[in-house]
């Protein structure tokens, strides 16, 4: 029902170039706010031990001191115990400083969400293009994979994959394999889609009677058609990740201590949440404050990639523009139709949309 | 219709196939004993066999997996140690560490799930239509901003950082509520909408931005339309346009997602439940992944794929249903 026309689709691709989508992504200010907030983000993770150096505290150490043994270890003080040693105070019962495990903890949640972002970038670009490049049977047998794959109910089989792989493989490890290995389906259907639309363009054509090998064609005149959807579509895998990561550790089974993520701090401080509010507070907040700006970066990068969306949406009573209608987002073994529908589909949705987590 | 009902339920048996194969074969044929595991610690050597030959895993995978498929439609007996259970027709294992067949356990923690997704979908669809209908009746520039700026920060919450913020909001600095503590609407009806009340809010609070989405593009889609033009220029006031006809452009989309989005939490909202303390499935299953008890962690993944693929054959038939354009 819906007519094969995505912004990759239309051979618009990355929209006059990265510089042109870059001064389109910093012209607004929500996209503006989101770049700055994600790249401060990334300067916290790959500082973290300078920071903590800086604050003079590390993650690992106890402070039995700073505790009131009467209340069962909760922190001395107002606020969790925040003093100018202890800038978010420190942990129940251990004591441990929540600044540095809170910067240190950003490696985990960023580095696990990126790398089972890059997997599943990886395993979803292999599978579509081979399914859209491909011959019929090659087609439809990775497209009837890539249907179970986007069936199956993701979140179940990550925690009971968790519980069975033994403890001694290293956790963020595991989280960005599972994740990388259950979340590529979506992302290999959007590439046979745009895929399967690109392949039949002139200048593919004209590659193809020069004597281009698949993997030459695939490589220099079907992936920078894909930039632009991959790009916007990246944006919103990647909190949706980060919060897997964090939902699975705050169930007890991802990072377990002493290891810090934010998931495994939120997990140790539900218990506090009446006695010290604020230890529950700061590694919730700062997750929201992520997948929020990684949200909005999404959303910018949306726009910045769509001509046609370049305008903000005005309208008066009646008479509307630039709101596209969003096609149903289908995850499930739907007819595997030449859908554009699941590209715009995919990135119209909200980072938690894709469900499971609830 | 006939057709397209046969294609997707054979389509839908085909993928459950797959799933239990999957399953089956992630959980039971990983290294590492599944005997070893449902045994427990404190395993005597004699009781291994036994037990190792109660699951079947001293035959091979393909026969076990039979055993497993043949189980699941024709029922099983199992050896518990000194006397043996009957496991009937559409029996998913037994678990030893609980001494109840899988089955069982599952349909005791239903009623949970759908109580909790239907209050939460009642929830979700008045927050999210109602405010999707307001900013598609009410356009304006900063309107439309505030609006999207919410929609995308609730959206945007992981669904357990919103269950303790209610859960801390509600229960600890306000205290307008007690913490919740599941009451079955068989008992106490009052009690158990009350209990339920902040569970509710969590799942629909973020589930609800979708929603307004949907709501509002689809209306403003149809508002587009020559018939609404024609309404228009009947004279027809807007209010009765929007609610009367254009709202009929975002049904179909509602209405599929919800029902998708109904079989997620069906099939157990683990956070929701964990944060609440609600007896579901989502718990049971970090319960049993967290004590490794292989059947029920089983069993509950079938269930929920089941569940979710029945979701998407039903929202399929809703949809085309409710918008006569999809052939099927």
């Amino acid at each position: 029902m819906d007519s094969q026309t995505t912004s990759a689709g239309t051979g618009i691709g990355a929209g006059g170039g990265a510089a042109g989508v870059w001064s389109r992504l910093w012209a607004r200010r929500g996209g503006r706010a989101a770049v700055i907030t994600v790249g401060l983000l990334v300067l916290v993770a790959l500082t973290a031990p300078w920071l903590a150096a800086l604050e003079g505290q590390n993650p690992n150490s106890f402070h039995d001191t700073l505790l009131n043994s009467a209340t069962g270890g909760s922190p001395n003080g107002a606020f969790g115990g925040i003093s100018a040693q202890h800038w978010l105070g420190v942990e129940p019962t251990t004591g441990r400083d929540l600044f540095a495990r809170l910067v240190y903890g950003s490696r985990v949640s960023l580095g696990v969400a990126v790398g089972a972002t890059l997997g599943q970038l990886l395993l979803g670009l292999l599978v579509g293009l081979a399914a859209g490049l491909g011959g019929r049977w090659a087609d439809a047998l990775l497209s009837r994979v890539t249907d179970l794959a986007l069936a199956l109910p993701t979140f179940f089989f990550s925690i009971a994959l968790l519980a069975v792989v033994p403890q001694s493989f290293p956790r963020p490890l595991l989280l960005g394999l599972i994740l990388s290995g259950l979340g590529w389906a979506s992302i290999a259907r959007i590439v046979r889609a745009e895929t399967r639309v690109l392949r039949e363009r002139e200048y593919v054509a004209a590659a193809v009677l020069t004597g281009a090998g698949t993997w030459r064609i695939a490589r220099r005149e079907i992936l920078p058609g894909l930039v632009a959807p991959l790009a916007t579509y990246t944006a919103i895998v990647l909190p949706q990740n980060m919060v897997a990561e964090a939902g699975l550790s705050f169930l007890g089974l991802g990072v377990r201590p002493p290891t810090s993520s934010w998931g495994q701090m939120l997990s140790t401080a539900t218990t506090w949440f009446q006695v010290d509010p604020t230890y529950v507070l700061i590694p919730a907040l700062t997750l929201l404050v992520c997948v929020l700006a990684f949200a909005g970066l999404g959303e910018a990068l949306r726009v910045a990639f769509d001509p046609k969306a370049a305008a903000p949406a005005t309208r008066r009573r009646g008479r509307t523009i630039a709101v596209p209608p969003p096609a149903p987002a289908q995850p499930g073994p739907t007819t595997g139709e030449p859908a554009a529908r699941a590209a715009a589909a995919a990135v119209t949705t909200l980072p938690h949309e894709k469900g499971e987590a609830q | 219709m006939i057709r397209f009902l046969l294609r997707r339920l054979l389509g839908a048996a085909a993928v459950l196939l797959a799933l239990a194969a999957l399953t089956y074969l992630l959980f039971y044929a990983m290294p590492g004993d599944p005997a070893q595991l449902a045994c427990g610690k404190g395993c005597t050597a004699p009781q291994l066999a036994q037990v190792r030959h109660a699951l079947g895993t001293d035959q091979p995978v393909v026969r076990q997996f039979w055993t497993f498929l043949t189980t699941l439609v024709a029922g099983h007996s199992f050896s518990t140690g000194p006397s043996t259970v009957w496991c009937s027709a559409p029996c998913l294992g037994y678990s030893y560490q609980s001494d109840e067949a899988v089955t069982q356990m599952l349909l005791d923690r239903l009623p949970v799930d759908v109580s909790l997704a239907l209050g939460a979908a009642a929830l979700w669809l008045l927050l999210g239509v109602g405010t999707g209908l307001y900013a598609a009746l009410k356009p304006g520039r900063w309107r439309d901003r505030i609006t999207n700026t919410v929609i995308l920060t609730l959206g945007s919450t992981p669904v357990f950082v919103m269950a303790l913020l209610l859960l801390m909001g509600a229960c600890v600095w306000l205290q307008i509520l007690p913490f919740p503590n599941y009451v079955p609407i068989t008992e106490d009806p009052a009690q158990w909408a009350q209990n339920l009340l902040l569970p509710w809010l969590a799942i629909a609070l973020v589930s609800a931005a979708g929603y307004t989405r949907l709501t509002r593009a689809g209306v403003l889609e149809t508002l587009n339309q020559d018939h609404i033009r024609t309404l228009r220029a009947y004279g027809y006031p807007e209010r009765r346009i929007v609610l009367r006809h254009a709202v009929r452009g975002a049904l179909p989309t509602v209405v599929t997602v919800a029902a998708m989005d109904i079989g997620l939490v069906l099939a157990g909202a683990v956070f929701t439940e964990t944060m609440f303390g609600l007896p579901g499935l989502g718990k049971l299953a970090v319960e049993s992944a967290s004590t490794v008890d292989l059947p029920v962690v089983c069993g509950i993944t079938l269930l929920a794929g089941a569940l979710i693929v029945v979701a998407n054959t039903v929202a399929d038939l809703l949809h085309a249903a409710l918008d006569p354009r999809v052939r099927i």
